[in-house]
């Protein structure tokens, strides 16, 4: 508790919270203005997407750097080695963090998230279900690149080495891995598919983004080829809880086993 | 003599008159029907009847809000073999579902002309409404619902017409049904102000001619509308949005020719409008609006003409898939408006240089249907730009004519009140700094 309350405090007495949830809720009033224009019926399920599509540049890069950022404070600070030398180990030390990190952060977004809410039930035809779907898959998104951060912040030993970690990353998964995609993808062939499938789904904002699409029913798996069936081969619900186990807990197993970025201090 | 003709009057008055039949409970529909004279109207009551019926002769059967008409789940529930029958306010169930049958059952079955039927609410049938060999048929504002995407293929379609024509279809709502509306070798129909949602085809149309469709609103079905193997078709004023699925489109014409699509909104779906083997289409005046891909062109699809229609936001405005394909983006020094930053020094509206939509997207879709999961990607930018810079990417459309877009859609008013909105917030924010600093120097 003493982490979270801790967390808290630094996180709201910083900067870059607000930044990025100023940047969420001015980038949201505008997409929320023009869905405004879309057909009554559907709108707020279009709005919702929308606002996943522009979450997926933003909230990866802000989830990183506030997450990385707080466990490199840490360091810096030398609050980390007093900790590690009378009661904490490694393990429950990144582990507390990292609640108190999930906590605060998830928190944070959520709540700027049900003030959007107050615009989208004033202007829009608000559906409740979906808004509660939209926020399950915020929640995890964050909870997977938060953790990702965490990563970040135990291994860099510098501030530039951690903007840099933290960009290319975000380079990386938000647009190499899908450019990588689309280079192998004419050698996709029915016989491969299952296993491009996997890799495909292990992507955590394609699964994201499915998931959701599906949950909004803006996606129907009803009357799909034979390559798309064999595609889709398993429930969505299924890759995202593959998804919200397997990046945090490898995240977090990386982030004991390389503290120091590798080095070993004997 | 003026008591006989008194009492010719009456007589003639009373035939003339038309007969009125209460129904009661005790009597079975079928035996209310065959005591029903012809024309006569027949009123139910607010109960259940147990189908299933036939009407052979012409006559108006009208229900109440709860009149509910049961077919034994063997047959249609409703068959009509007479001229001039109208059924009004009903609520018509229980069809036979079986495929092995002679014939595919239906809530209500058409087999006459003149007839009309209204605000009729069916459900648990196979197909909804069944017109064979029909004429002149009005179905309105009824509410047809099918079973579901789940058993999609065990059951038929919201209205299925075969071999009518000269039919008015408006105002009806059908969902959860296999197609919404099937329409099979029928012309000279009017399709308007329906509303289609969550079939597999909210219309699905073939080999028939000179239709007219207007004002429906096809929405999240697995394809919009199909119109195959038909000529001279009107499409006015149409919705088709939010047809999302790995093959989802719009409007799909297929094999078709002289189909003028004219004033519809395209918005949300996967592929706005699709064509394939067809020629000599006019497509003007239509709204692209967040597609994945707003108009997908076939090689085999050539010789339409593309004006006066919107692109906004789609993640592909034009695709032409399969090679080059001959089609003209502009008539008369008009072409369309594409949402891309454009000069006009002379404002006439038109760009000062033509404008040239290239893309390399089509290859990827023409090798691979997987490629259309990741038209949402922010990858896709950035591998449109490489394949530009690489020069791998083809022409999709050359439109001479460009139209500049003048409209935003986002209300000027918003912005500005989002803008004082900021300027508020940092301004109480240095001021409640500054108060604190000029509280802590006095403290």
């Amino acid at each position: 508790m003493s982490y979270i309350w801790k967390e808290g405090l630094e996180q709201a007495r910083g900067k870059g919270l607000w930044l990025g949830i100023g940047v969420i809720m001015l980038t949201s009033i505008f997409l929320i203005a023009e869905a405004r224009a879309f057909p009554a019926d559907f709108g707020f399920e279009a709005l919702l997407l929308s606002l996943f599509d522009t979450n997926m540049y933003i909230l990866p890069i802000f989830a990183m750097f506030l997450s990385s950022f707080s466990i490199y404070q840490e360091k810096e600070l030398k609050t980390v080695m007093i900790l590690l030398t009378k009661k904490e180990s490694q393990g429950t030390f990144v582990l507390k963090k990292s609640l108190a990190i999930q906590f605060t952060i998830i928190t944070a977004f959520i709540a700027a998230y049900f003030i959007l809410a107050l615009f989208m039930k004033a202007f829009l035809s608000f559906h409740i279900v979906s808004f509660l779907h939209f926020l399950l898959v915020i929640s995890l998104f964050l909870w997977i690149f938060n953790q990702i951060g965490i990563f970040l912040g135990t291994i860099c030993k510098t501030k530039m080495q951690l903007v840099g970690a933290n960009i290319l990353t975000w380079f990386f998964v938000v647009f190499l891995l899908d450019l990588m995609f689309l280079y192998f993808l004419p050698a996709v062939t029915f016989d491969n598919l299952r296993l491009f499938s996997w890799v495909y789904f292990l992507d955590p904002i394609h699964t994201l983004r499915l998931y959701l699409e599906s949950s909004l029913g803006l996606f129907t798996t009803t009357n799909m080829s034979r390559m798309m069936d064999k595609f889709m081969f398993m429930d969505m619900w299924i890759f995202l809880l593959m998804n919200t186990i397997l990046w945090p807990s490898l995240f977090f197993i990386l982030s004991i086993s390389f503290r120091n970025g590798g080095q070993s201090n004997d | 003599m003026k008591r006989l003709s008194g009492f010719l009057f009456i007589s003639m008055w009373i035939v003339c008159l038309p007969s009125f039949v209460f129904a009661q409970e005790s009597n079975t529909l079928q035996q209310l029907i065959d005591e029903t004279p012809e024309a006569g109207i027949l009123r139910l009551d607010n109960i259940t009847y147990d189908g299933n019926v036939l009407i052979d002769k012409p006559m108006t059967i009208i229900g109440k809000e709860n009149t509910i008409i049961r077919g034994d789940g063997t047959g249609n529930v409703i068959q009509i073999e007479s001229d001039q029958v109208v059924l009004d306010g009903l609520q018509v169930k229980h069809s036979g579902m079986s495929r092995s049958s002679k014939e595919e059952y239906s809530g209500v079955r058409v087999m006459a002309n003149q007839v009309t039927l209204k605000n009729l609410i069916i459900s648990d049938s196979f197909h909804g409404i069944y017109l064979n060999k029909t004429k002149d048929i009005t179905i309105e504002n009824n509410h047809i619902t099918g079973h579901g995407a789940a058993s999609l293929g065990n059951q038929g379609n919201g209205i299925h017409i075969v071999r009518s024509g000269d039919n008015i279809i408006e105002k009806n709502t059908i969902e959860q049904t296999r197609d919404g509306i099937f329409v099979e070798y029928s012309n000279n129909n009017e399709i308007k102000n329906n509303m289609i949602s969550g079939t597999r085809y909210g219309l699905h149309y073939m080999y028939s001619n000179n239709n007219y469709f207007e004002a429906n609103q096809f929405t999240r079905n697995v394809g919009g509308a199909a119109i195959m193997h038909s000529d001279h078709i009107l499409l006015e004023g149409n919705s088709f949005s939010y047809n999302q699925g790995s093959r989802s489109f719009g409007l799909i014409i297929q094999a078709s020719r002289d189909i003028e699509v004219k004033h519809n909104d395209f918005h949300l779906n996967q592929r706005g409008l699709y064509l394939e083997q067809s020629t000599n289409n006019r497509i003007e005046g239509n709204d692209f609006f967040r597609n994945q891909i707003g108009i997908e062109l076939w090689t085999s699809s050539t010789a339409h003409v593309f004006v006066k229609n919107k692109f906004h936001r789609n993640n592909s405005d034009v695709l032409t898939v399969g090679g080059e394909s001959i089609n003209e983006w502009y008539e008369n020094g008009v072409g369309n408006y594409w949402n891309k930053p454009m000069l006009d020094l002379n404002q006439d509206g038109i760009g000062d240089a033509p404008l040239e939509y290239t893309s390399s997207l089509n290859e990827l879709i023409e090798e691979n249907e997987l490629a259309y999961l990741f038209l949402n990607s922010p990858a896709i930018q950035i591998y449109e730009k490489a394949n530009e810079l690489f020069s791998n990417q083809k022409v999709m459309a050359i439109d001479k004519y460009p139209m500049v877009t003048g409209k935003s859609r986002i209300p000027i008013g918003w912005l500005i009140s989002i803008f004082i909105g900021v300027l508020a917030v940092l301004y109480f924010y240095k001021r409640g700094r500054c108060s604190c600093r000029i509280f802590g120097r006095k403290a």
